[in-house]
């Protein structure tokens, strides 16, 4: 069967950035089947306009841009419930130690703590690998408000990671 | 740059340092205690935020992609009889409207006097030179002044033909008149619906007189032809 290229450019679109949308999108809901189902639905509209996509560069930023409509059209729907951390399997943690594995949860456990106006740039930066800049248009703010944001969103996280720790080995 | 402006700078984008930032690290033992604080946290937050990716996610996306755009190819594809099958439709349609257009001349006149019913309501004879008006919209001069009491001219097309559709009120009925410039039809009267239709081969065309009976028909032709060819001498070419 010939694959035209419209198929294979989606093809490749998909299998570079299935991982970092599925995680921003984890992070944005909190469930791993929502999430799936955003990333899914978020690839299918990007195939409709695809044609729309010019620069292979801007594609990630694209595909956010795009996640981020579907995340908010489905929060219109319905209100959003938080999967409890204790929820959370991780199947490939097998490299970490038991240390670095609880680390990990607790690191977990604030994230989804941190209000949506921190976490989402945090997310954007630490995931997405976008600068300031990028992350600004990308939620419509100013530079300055998202380097406020991404200052406040690590200290806030150092205070719950430090109450977290305290409840841990408690 | 001062250790408070390096930490501030720092603190938003850890991952990124100008060169005057790495500059003031490289000769400060406390910010490079930072730096080095902030990269551990970095990467502790990244390893927590990298979620394993369920299996065969891609696949199930390409999976939903193909077999939605399948989908809508089908879609496509029966849409596309549709258009086929209404675009024949319409092909036939044309060719029955087509055999109207080329159906008998007599019938064709008759019909067209059903679309335009307006043209038997006014009695008032048209001015002359509206009349000629008319004639010279399909390339026709007059060569004497048309026959008295034309109530209603229009340049019209009857199926595939121009023609000059005119009313002559008459005191039994009105009798329509079509001159059809630049087509033959051989002479001959004929009765469709109830109607009296002649046509008569003049000036290098046909006049065609329709009425409820024939009484005014020879009277009118002779009339017509003295207008569109003149005297039978100036028919012939004498000058």
């Amino acid at each position: 069967m010939r694959v035209s290229s419209r198929q294979r450019q989606f093809d490749a679109l998909v299998r570079a950035h299935n991982g970092d949308l599925y995680r921003y999108a984890y992070w944005l809901c909190g469930d791993s089947s929502l999430a799936q189902d955003l990333a899914q639905e978020t690839f299918l509209r990007a195939w409709r306009s695809l044609d729309a996509l010019r620069e292979t560069d801007a594609a990630k930023a694209w595909l956010i841009t795009i996640l981020r409509r579907e995340h908010a059209r489905l929060y219109e729907r319905k209100r959003l419930e938080t999967t409890d951390i204790g929820e959370l399997e991780l199947d490939d943690r097998d490299s970490l130690t038991p240390e670095q594995l609880g680390e990990d949860s607790i690191v977990r456990a604030a994230m989804l703590q941190l209000e949506p106006k921190y976490r989402d740039p945090l997310l954007l930066q630490v995931l997405g690998g976008f600068s300031c800049d990028e992350i600004a248009r990308e939620l419509g703010l100013g530079a300055a408000a998202v380097m406020t944001q991404l200052f406040r969103a690590r200290q806030k996280l150092k205070t719950l990671l430090v109450d977290g720790r305290g409840e841990a080995s408690a | 740059m001062n250790c408070l402006d390096y930490r501030r700078e720092l603190g938003p984008e850890p991952r990124r340092e100008s060169a005057e930032m790495q500059q003031h690290r490289r000769g400060c033992s406390g910010c490079a205690a930072h730096h080095a604080r902030a990269l551990g946290f970095e990467l502790a937050l990244k390893r927590a935020l990298v979620v394993p990716v369920p299996d065969g996610l891609a696949e199930r996306i390409l999976l939903a992609q193909t077999t939605s755009e399948r989908g809508d190819r089908g879609r496509r594809r029966r849409l596309g009889w549709f258009a086929a099958a209404a675009v024949v439709l319409v092909a036939l349609g044309l060719g029955v409207h087509q055999l109207q257009l080329f159906s008998p001349l007599a019938q064709q006149l008759i019909v067209h006097l059903e679309h335009e019913p307006a043209a038997l309501i006014t009695h008032t004879p048209l001015p002359v030179a509206d009349v000629e008006r008319r004639f010279s919209q399909r390339g026709v001069r007059l060569v004497a002044p048309p026959p008295v009491g034309i109530s209603y001219a229009q340049a019209c097309p009857v199926g595939v033909l121009g023609s000059v559709h005119m009313v002559m009120p008459e005191r039994e009925g009105p009798v329509t008149v079509f001159f059809l410039p630049g087509h033959t039809e051989p002479r001959g009267d004929y009765t469709d619906g109830g109607m009296q239709v002649r046509a008569i081969p003049m000036a290098a065309g046909t006049l065609a007189l329709v009425a409820a009976d024939t009484r005014h028909f020879d009277t009118l032709e002779a009339g017509w032809r003295r207008s569109l060819e003149g005297s039978p001498a100036t028919a012939a070419g004498v000058p």
